[in-house]
């Protein structure tokens, strides 16, 4: 991995470690991840790529070990609440939102409590959130749990943008969605991106993963095994043989 | 003006002025009492809803909180001679007290635990009650606590006239504090985190923090309305701790519909009047309580969102419900 960029990356992680009893989850995983980048994390299932998001935002562990940065800023120690303040957004793959909340609610939550907006300025900021990731304004009253699975992914997102974080960690967002609403998700990505949010991906599908990423970190057995450009990456040996080789053979 | 908003506000003066009409129109004594008590335990029940419905705390400690307002507000007027008005808000400020020491192990805690907890918190107020009874009267509990006086104006004079407005006001008082509670931000948070914990921490919810909040906040109401029931009754006894009561109440806000305020209110004044009114039927003063089971049942059957729900369920006027 290159160390020796002289910018201090948004996030930073170093040496990373979640062990429960004699399991190691995540071994030893450093990476650094620069302003404005979609990082994407692929590996295959039980490799460690949710704990990975657990242990960064604390929710609902931290790691046993090792340091996380934002902005050069230690922030592992942290509580949860305070790292999703400070700037670090994330998603989980299911129940991704307050599901007797309505949509706008969601989103305005996000504004509040993580923005740290009140009033007009918090519903401004959540409507904007909700018109960026186009969820439509006659559905913004629903409550979240009877939206449809696209718009709940959507209202996810919304939730975590209006809370103006510097680093959105999304995991697994295409799962459970249709090949046309996967790059409708793509899209998304490139438009939240394009805001200036840096993005942390955790995908299984991987057109979404290499037509957004810009770079690609591969985990296997809790630990890193690959990293760089993604079309470098796919193409290496070890790579191939801890993940996709069994798809390809299989198709 | 949206149609609903009138109707709304229609309802709620009308409520209103029917409640300050009750005591001119009907002279008994007794139902005036029902009537304080309904208010009482209404009181008890939408403040319950906070902690239970809204914020999803599954705090079964909230009767113990309604007891330690009517043992510190009775021990505090009685033995301290504090003025019995003053005595009854140092008893919803105990009752916060109290929520924030159970607060200390529940934000922790998850599920069947918080019921355990809390409810273990029920029974050791009500053996320390016991056990103190050369303070708290013990089983005997506390008589003749002194009661309220207004500019020389005696409540114990009127039969229960003023009672029923000094009930009826801290009842309007305290459900107009619950609804705006849950309609700030931090009623919005306790909502999300009822809803979802770790996305709540995901989005800033400090959600120990919040329930330590909604804890005291609730008994806060609980505590005012115990203290408020030993100064009206001259009485603190450690029945207040029993389960009955505490299944009496928990039905008033389950069979009202939780995250509602008004649903408890509701179920509090139809519980208490068809439970007493059972209790004159010949033959029925001990099967009226199997009754108001079985009416329980029915309307948790067929209204699994309690009483408040069938209101919901009335057509709502054009431009109802906007978003903001």
């Amino acid at each position: 991995m290159d160390h020796s960029t002289h910018e201090a990356p948004l996030l930073e992680v170093r040496n990373i470690e979640r062990r429960f009893g004699a399991l190691v989850a995540v071994n030893d995983v450093s990476f650094a991840v620069p302003a404005g980048q979609v990082f994407g994390i692929a590996g295959p299932n039980g490799s460690g790529k949710s704990t990975l998001f657990n242990v960064m935002t604390g929710i609902p562990f931290g790691p046993s070990a090792g340091k996380v940065l934002l902005e050069g800023r230690e922030i592992q120690s942290l509580r949860a609440h305070e790292i999703s303040r400070a700037g670090i957004a994330r998603t989980f793959q299911k129940d991704a939102e307050f599901g007797t909340l309505s949509a706008f609610e969601n989103a305005y939550a996000g504004a509040v409590y993580c923005a740290g907006l009140s009033g007009a300025q918090a519903r401004e900021e959540a409507h904007k959130a909700l018109d960026d990731v186009g969820l439509s304004n006659d559905r913004r009253d629903k409550a979240a749990g009877d939206l449809t699975v696209f718009e709940r992914k959507q209202l996810m997102i919304a939730s975590a943008i209006a809370g103006r974080p510097r680093i959105l960690l999304l995991d697994e967002p295409a799962a459970g969605l249709t090949r046309p609403e996967v790059s409708d998700l793509a899209e998304l990505i490139r438009t939240v991106n394009g805001r200036g949010v840096t993005i942390l991906l955790i995908e299984h599908v991987l057109p979404l993963l290499l037509s957004v990423s810009q770079h690609l970190l591969i985990l296997n057995h809790g630990a890193v095994i690959a990293s760089g450009k993604p079309a470098e990456v796919v193409r290496d040996p070890q790579v191939v043989e801890a993940y996709l080789g069994k798809r390809e053979a299989a198709l | 003006m949206p149609a609903s908003f009138n109707l709304k506000t229609l309802a709620i003066a009308a409520v209103l002025i029917l409640g300050l009409l009750v005591p001119v129109v009907i002279e008994d004594t007794y139902i005036r009492h029902l009537f304080i008590i309904a208010f009482i335990y209404a009181i008890v029940a939408a403040s319950w809803d906070l902690s239970l419905g809204y914020a999803g705390v599954f705090n079964f400690g909230h009767v113990a909180f309604f007891g330690v307002g009517v043992y510190t507000t009775a021990l505090c007027a009685k033995l301290l001679g504090i003025d019995p008005w003053i005595a009854m808000l140092l008893g919803g400020a105990a009752a916060s007290a109290a929520a924030a020491i159970v607060a200390l192990p529940v934000v922790r805690l998850q599920g069947i635990y918080v019921v355990l907890v809390t409810f273990a918190f029920s029974q050791l107020v009500l053996q320390f009650v016991i056990s103190q009874s050369q303070i708290t009267g013990g089983t005997q509990g506390l008589v003749r606590v002194p009661t309220i006086e207004l500019f020389g104006y005696n409540f114990l004079r009127d039969y229960k006239f003023g009672y029923y407005y000094v009930a009826f006001a801290l009842l309007v008082i305290s459900t107009l504090c619950l609804r705006y509670i849950t309609r700030t931000d931090f009623g919005l948070s306790i909502r999300a985190l009822r809803d979802n914990e770790d996305y709540s921490l995901a989005r800033g919810i400090p959600i120990g923090l919040q329930r330590l909040k909604v804890l005291m906040a609730s008994a806060f109401f609980a505590g005012i309305a115990g203290g408020f029931f030993a100064i009206y009754l001259r009485v603190a006894s450690p029945e207040v701790f029993n389960f009955s009561t505490m299944a009496l109440i928990l039905s008033m806000v389950l069979v009202g519909g939780t995250s509602s305020i008004y649903g408890p209110v509701i179920a509090a004044l139809v519980l208490t009047f068809i439970s007493e009114g059972l209790a004159n039927v010949n033959g029925l003063s001990e099967g009226r309580f199997m009754l108001v089971a079985v009416a329980m049942v029915l309307v948790l059957l067929f209204f699994p969102k309690g009483l408040i729900s069938i209101i919901d369920r009335w057509p709502r006027g054009r431009g109802a419900r906007r978003p903001d």
